[in-house]
C-alpha cells in the first residue's frame, strides 16, 4: 500500500505528474485506434483537456491474500478524499483472494480445464 | 476524428497562459531579473497537450511533414522552459525526448545548444547493470541529437563497447537479483540493447556515410526501433515504449537534417575538423 511501488504513491503520482498523465493518453492511442474503445477515448481526451487536466478517475486496486477488512483502505480513502476536488475523482477496490500471494503468477497463467 | 480534434480541445486561455509564462522565464534567464513566479504547473499541461497532438499526428497512416513540424515547434518551444525531474535517468530520458521534438520541429541548433549545456548522466560502476545500461543508452542518443564535434560521435563506440565487455560480468546478477522484477528487467534490457545497437548504426552512418556496409540506414534503424518497442510491450513498460516512439520518428528528423556541423565522410578520406 505505501513506499515507492504502494498503491498510495503510485494514485498520487498520477494525480499530480502531468508528464505521466500525458505518456499514458499516449500510450493508450494505439490501443484504442481503430477499436470499438476509439469513441471512449476521443471523448476522454477532449473531456481531459477541456477540464484542464481535472476531469479523471483515478482507481486504485488492492490485491490481498488475507482476511478482508475495510480498515485496509479507510484511512487512505479518507486522506484521498479530504484532498481531491471535484471533477477528479478517486475510486478505490480490494480483492481478497483466496490462494497466497506466491501461486498467484501461476493461477493468472494456468489454462481453464 | 478531425486531424486537429486533439489541437482544438486544448483550452484557448490556458494555451496562451502557458506561452506567456515561458516568453516571462526567458526574460528572466536572459536579463537576469526578477519577474515572479512561473506558473509551470500551466505550461507543463499545455505542453502535454501539444505533445500529444503531436504524437497523434505521427500515428497517424499519412502524416503531414508540415504539421508534424507546427506541432512539435509548440511542444519544443513549451518543453525547453520545463525543469528536468532531479533524478538523474528521469532527467536524461527528459532531454532525449526534448532533443526529438527538437529535431521534428527542425530546430536541431537549437535543440543542440540546449543538449550541448547539458552533461550527460555517466553511471557509476557501482550501479546496478539495469542503470549503466539505461545511462550509456541516454548519453549515446544525447551525444547523436547535439553531435558537439567528432568527441561526440567517437564517444557512442566507447560507451556502447564498454556495455559489451561489461554485460558477461554483470547482467546474470541484475537478473537475478529481484525475483519480482526480473521479467521487467529482463525486457527492459532487451529494449535497451536495440536501442544501443540503433545508435551505434547511426553513428557509423553520421561518421561514416553507411552503417555495416549498407547506405540506406532507414531500414536498419527501423528493424531495432521494431523490436525495442516489441520488448517495452511484453514487459509493459508504457515510459520507455512511448519515448522510443518518439526517437523513432526523430532519427527521421535527424537523417534528413545531416550532421549539424559535420557531412558524412566516406571511409577513405581523411576527417576534416568539425
Amino acid at each position: 500500500m505505501d513506499g515507492r511501488s504502494g498503491m498510495a504513491h503510485q494514485l498520487e503520482r498520477l494525480e499530480n505528474d502531468k508528464a505521466l498523465q500525458g505518456t499514458l493518453l499516449k500510450w493508450l492511442r494505439p490501443r484504442c485506434k481503430d477499436t470499438e474503445y476509439w469513441p471512449l477515448y476521443e471523448s476522454a481526451v477532449r473531456r481531459f483537456l477541456h477540464s484542464e487536466g481535472r476531469d479523471f478517475v483515478l482507481f486504485g486496486l488492492l490485491m490481498r491474500d488475507t482476511t478482508p477488512r475495510a480498515l485496509d483502505l479507510e484511512a487512505r480513502g479518507k486522506v484521498l478524499g479530504a484532498g481531491a476536488s471535484a471533477p477528479t475523482a478517486y475510486e478505490l477496490n480490494a480483492w481478497y483472494l483466496p490462494h497466497p500471494v506466491d501461486e498467484w503468477s501461476d493461477l493468472a497463467t494456468e489454462q481453464s480445464p | 476524428m478531425s486531424p486537429g480534434w486533439i489541437e482544438e480541445a486544448i483550452p484557448g486561455d490556458l494555451s496562451r497562459q502557458a506561452l506567456a509564462e515561458t516568453t516571462r522565464s526567458r526574460i528572466s534567464d536572459a536579463l537576469d531579473v526578477d519577474v515572479g513566479e512561473i506558473d509551470l504547473d500551466a505550461v507543463a499541461f499545455v505542453q502535454q497537450a501539444w505533445e500529444l497532438a503531436l504524437f497523434d499526428a505521427l500515428e497517424s497512416s499519412d502524416p503531414d511533414p508540415g504539421e508534424v513540424r507546427r506541432l512539435a515547434e509548440q511542444s519544443f518551444r513549451l518543453a525547453r522552459n520545463l525543469d528536468p525531474p532531479v533524478e538523474a535517468l528521469a532527467g536524461a530520458r527528459f532531454f532525449v525526448k526534448l532533443g526529438c521534438l527538437g529535431l521534428l520541429a527542425d530546430r536541431q541548433a537549437d535543440a543542440a545548444r540546449l543538449l550541448s549545456d547539458h552533461l550527460p548522466y555517466e553511471a557509476e560502476r557501482g550501479d546496478a547493470w539495469g542503470e549503466r545500461t539505461e545511462a550509456a543508452i541516454w548519453s549515446s542518443w544525447l551525444r547523436l541529437v547535439r553531435k558537439n564535434g567528432w568527441a561526440d560521435l567517437d564517444a557512442i563506440g566507447g560507451l556502447i563497447g564498454d556495455l559489451r565487455e561489461a554485460q558477461e560480468d554483470f547482467e546474470a546478477e541484475y537478473l537475478e537479483g529481484d525475483v519480482g522484477e526480473a521479467r521487467a528487467r529482463a525486457w527492459e534490457l532487451v529494449a535497451f540493447y536495440h536501442l544501443a545497437h540503433a545508435a551505434e548504426l547511426l553513428a557509423e552512418f553520421v561518421s561514416a556515410g553507411s552503417s555495416e556496409g549498407h547506405f540506406d540506414v532507414r531500414q536498419q534503424l527501423d528493424g531495432q526501433f521494431d523490436r525495442a518497442v516489441t520488448a517495452c510491450a511484453c514487459g509493459e513498460l508504457v515510459e520507455l515504449e512511448v519515448l522510443i516512439a518518439f526517437q523513432r520518428r526523430g532519427r527521421s528528423a535527424r537523417w534528413r537534417c545531416g550532421p549539424s556541423r559535420l557531412v558524412p565522410v566516406r571511409s577513405s578520406q581523411k576527417r576534416s575538423a568539425p
